[in-house]
């Protein structure tokens, strides 16, 4: 955890189950987290709470933005802010324009709990 | 997992020989919405895991909605008209050639099949069980062969 502080965790995706399960684990993992179902709300969310590490699904069809218009807001927030797309394997353009606006990392759907431990350690410089 | 073809190995010779593919639309749609669902099986499953407690029945009744899902949307693609078909931007993507649909049917069908059939039998309404762990992990090992199976046909059809 940073600076024995926890680690704040954003999760962004339009599947409430899949906002409501990852907040359940990670704050067992001892993380802070919060949740968004629109990338409104999720740059919102972002803008308040700062977090260490953002994660943020692609493909939002019940989102007014998708989640590449997300991270590009979050970006002019802040350019250092560190976001994992969540995409599809099929999502290659969707990629590519999230790689251009600073993507810390990619983690392609289906996934499972250990795929995502990977991930966050990576971008957060922690052992999960 | 699913029990593979006997003529798997067969199938995917042809797919190759017949340069047999799938649209990435279609694609797409399959992952968005089979992808969502396993993603959040996985979670839910993770989440009691990891708090080394059974999963209790009205949890475990979510399991059935997402494979709902699942089941839903593999009987949209797999149809064999595309009269019917609900997007109609795909809709001269369909039928899939036959040999796909079988494939769809088989291995999707009946890895779904068995984690209702785990959740149903468990959380039966007479006398109701939450989902030991022992359960979530063959439902784990469904969903893990579901997304396996999706990959390697995506990559064998991909043009």
């Amino acid at each position: 955890m940073e600076n024995n502080r926890p680690l704040k965790l954003l999760i962004v995706d339009d599947e409430p189950a899949i906002v409501d399960f990852t907040q359940k684990i990670y704050s067992r993992k001892g993380f802070t987290t919060f949740g968004a179902t629109d990338g409104i709300t999720g740059v919102e969310v972002f803008k308040k709470e700062r977090p260490s590490v953002t994660l943020i699904d692609v493909h939002m069809p019940y989102s007014p933005i998708d989640g590449v218009e997300t991270l590009r807001r979050i970006k002019e927030i802040d350019k250092e802010a560190v976001c994992i797309m969540v995409t599809r394997i099929t999502e290659k353009d969707k990629v590519e324009q999230s790689k251009q606006l600073g993507a810390s990392a990619y983690l392609l759907k289906p996934f499972e709990i250990g795929d995502l431990d990977k991930a966050i350690s990576e971008v957060a410089g922690i052992n999960l | 997992m699913a029990n593979p073809l006997p003529n798997e190995k067969e199938i995917y010779e042809q797919i190759k020989s017949e340069g047999i593919t799938v649209d990435s639309g279609i694609w797409d749609l399959i992952y968005h919405h089979v992808g969502d669902d396993i993603t959040a099986i996985n979670l839910l499953c993770a989440y009691y895991l990891s708090r080394k407690e059974p999963i209790p029945v009205k949890e475990a009744e979510k399991i059935l909605v997402y494979t709902r899902d699942i089941r839903d949307i593999i009987k949209k693609i797999t149809m064999s008209s595309s009269q019917d078909f609900p997007f109609p931007e795909f809709k001269n993507n369909i039928p899939l050639n036959p040999i796909i649909r079988d494939m769809f049917t088989h291995y999707i069908g009946n890895d779904v099949h068995s984690i209702n059939f785990i959740v149903c039998d468990t959380i039966d309404p007479i006398e109701p069980k939450p989902l030991s762990e022992e359960i979530v992990h063959k439902i784990l090992s469904r969903t893990g062969s579901i997304k396996e199976f999706m990959e390697r046909l995506r990559q064998a059809t991909s043009p």
